[in-house]
């Protein structure tokens, strides 16, 4: 509360009416000015008369204090608003609002010093701070790109700082089968690979020497044998690259699956392969041909002559018999070659047509002689299965390639049998298509066992020439593929259904001709 | 909108005017401080305050006697 004496003592300035009176005029109207001046107004004043007199000399003096009182509680006024308005500006800076300044006037040269001093202390906290804003954006900016492009790597990137990951890319998840960052980072390079590397040493001590190596030759480029977190193992090429980042050593790790490149490179190597036994073949056909040409030349004298000499001799001669046995044998020398002859023939079937069902039941009758007598034998064929475009010959080696796997099939069966069946079929677009061939009438030959299967995973394989399950010199891996090729050469097909420990069923689809005219 | 009150009652100026500087950190936009004074300057010091800090003085109130109520929109 304002008080409104002038000495501050309580009741002083209750002056009485008459003490008022006795000190005249003058007096009271000083203690008026001074009571409004004890009271906080500085604009009291006392009319100043001319003269020395004792009144006018105290309302002058009076009035000088009244002077000062005004100029001080002006002062403490310019301080105080100056004051105020700092106190306002930096209570908004320090709530981020750097856009606040002194704006005020003093006619306080301190107060004036101060505000350029604040402003300018404002202006280079705020310089500094959009300095380091930007510096933050740019850095912002320089890690996203870099995010972006070691995200975008299509191969499996890591950072490997010492020999842990603290980084890796989408790519490197996706390989390896992690679910996210936190699984990969700080997985050694061991844990992501089998116990040990192909040669035989530990992965984990193989992994501090790549390392070495590429942070010593700046990089280094490898092959690795990686495992994926569901166990499975794949073939890498991981190139490491040493990076500049700080007192830890660091290095760049591109891993890069080789799958498909060592598939390939096998199947490469499996084609030569074949090529080269393709090559063999045929040159030991050739020379087979040549041979059986010359022995067919050697074995026509030694016929011809013997029949002769037999013609001369009489009838009861005791070398008749030995020389029909030359003949005998000669005649299956000339067989063989035949045999060997046909081996290094190609086609030849060009024009023939035979009813399927005939020829099948007359190569059966050879077939079945050359079977096991443990394996029964089922044939039934349809005689109106139809005629096809193939010779004897041909529909005879189907049918010996085709008893010839069932027979190995069979082996340790209990109850062995092989059921031949021959009849007409007609396929519609829906049965065609997945064997390539043409919606139309078919004649079909079906060999079917009951013996262990083939295995599903190496189904796709059994037409490959050279493709065999028998150990070395049981079997040359061309049963089916001959099939298979002598259905193609009749714009046939092949089609085959087996269960492992059920069986297996072997059919030759083959497109039915007009028969042949019997007098033609 | 809310109303918030400062009595300076009985403080010489310009006290009043460095309690308000205080007060004034706390009042948020939008809102109104009432400031009781009864001081022979108080008016001036408010109006000088409200004219450097960009505050608009909504009413001079007269409470009888010395004192008076100013309104000050934050």
């Amino acid at each position: 509360m304002c008080r409104s004496s002038f000495d501050g003592r309580p009741g002083a300035d209750e002056v009485s009416p008459h003490a008022e009176a006795d000190l005249g005029p003058d007096l009271a109207e000083v203690l008026a000015a001074l009571s409004r001046l004890a009271a906080g107004d500085p604009t009291a004043r006392v009319a100043e008369p001319d003269g020395n007199s004792p009144g006018a000399r105290l309302r002058r003096a009076v009035n000088a204090v009244a002077d000062n009182v005004a100029a001080l509680v002006d002062t403490a006024h310019e301080f105080a608003i100056g004051t105020a308005e700092h106190f306002s500006v930096l209570d908004r800076v320090a709530r981020g609002d750097l856009t606040a300044r002194i704006r005020g006037e003093s006619r306080e040269e301190i107060v004036e010093h101060l505000k350029e001093l604040t402003n300018a202390t404002i202006e280079a906290l705020t310089a500094e701070i959009f300095s380091r804003r930007e510096a933050e954006e740019r850095l912002a900016a320089s890690e996203r790109k870099y995010r972006a492009l070691f995200e975008g790597f299509a191969d499996a990137s890591f950072v490997l700082t010492g020999d842990r990951a603290t980084n890796c890319n989408a790519a490197a998840l996706r390989l390896f089968g992690l679910s996210g960052q936190p699984e990969a980072l700080g997985r050694v390079p061991g844990i992501l690979s089998p116990e040990l590397q192909p040669d035989g040493r530990p992965s984990r001590e193989k992994s501090q020497e790549v390392i070495a190596l590429a942070l010593a030759r700046g990089s280094h480029r490898f092959e690795w044998r990686h495992r994926r977190t569901d166990g499975t193992e794949f073939p890498a090429e991981v190139l490491m690259t040493a990076v500049a980042a700080g007192a830890t050593p660091t290095v760049h790790a591109v891993v890069r699956d080789l799958t498909r490149e060592k598939r390939a490179e096998a199947e490469r190597r499996d084609l030569e392969r074949h090529l080269h036994q393709a090559q063999k073949l045929e040159a030991l056909g050739t020379l087979a041909g040549g041979v059986a040409h010359d022995f067919n030349n050697l074995l026509t004298p030694i016929l011809g002559y013997t029949e002769v000499v037999l013609e001369d001799l009489p009838a009861q001669s005791p070398h008749r018999v030995r020389l029909q046995r030359v003949v005998h044998a000669a005649l299956r020398a000339k067989g063989i070659v035949e045999q060997i002859l046909d081996f290094g023939r190609e086609g030849g079937s060009e024009g023939q047509s035979v009813p399927l069902g005939e020829a099948a039941l007359d190569a059966l009758t050879l077939v079945r002689a050359a079977l096991p007598p443990g394996i029964t034998v089922h044939a039934d064929a349809d005689s109106g299965a139809g005629w096809v475009a193939a010779s004897p010959t041909q529909i005879h080696q189907l049918l010996m390639n085709l008893s010839a796997n069932a027979r190995d099939a069979l082996r340790d069966c209990r109850g062995p049998e092989i059921r031949v069946s021959v009849q007409a079929v007609d396929l519609d677009p829906a049965a065609a298509e997945p064997l390539g061939l043409v919606p139309g009438p078919y004649a079909s030959l079906a060999v079917a066992d009951n013996g262990c299967g083939i295995p599903p995973a190496i189904r796709q394989r059994v037409f490959d020439p050279f493709f065999t399950t028998k150990g070395v010199g049981e079997g040359s891996g061309l049963g089916l593929s001959v099939v298979h090729g002598i259905a193609r050469q009749h714009l046939g097909g092949v089609r085959l259904e087996s269960r492992v420990g059920h069986g297996t069923l072997v059919e030759v689809l083959l497109p039915r001709v007009a028969p042949e005219d019997p007098a033609g | 909108m809310t109303t918030h009150v400062l009595d300076a009652s009985g403080l010489k100026c310009p006290q009043p005017v460095l309690k308000l500087a205080v007060r004034a950190t706390t009042v948020p936009p939008g809102d109104v401080l009432e400031v009781l004074g009864d001081c022979p300057t108080f008016e001036r010091d408010i109006r000088v305050w409200c004219e450097r800090l960009g505050k608009t003085l909504l009413a001079v109130l007269d409470e009888g006697g010395e004192k008076k109520r100013v309104q000050i929109l934050f």
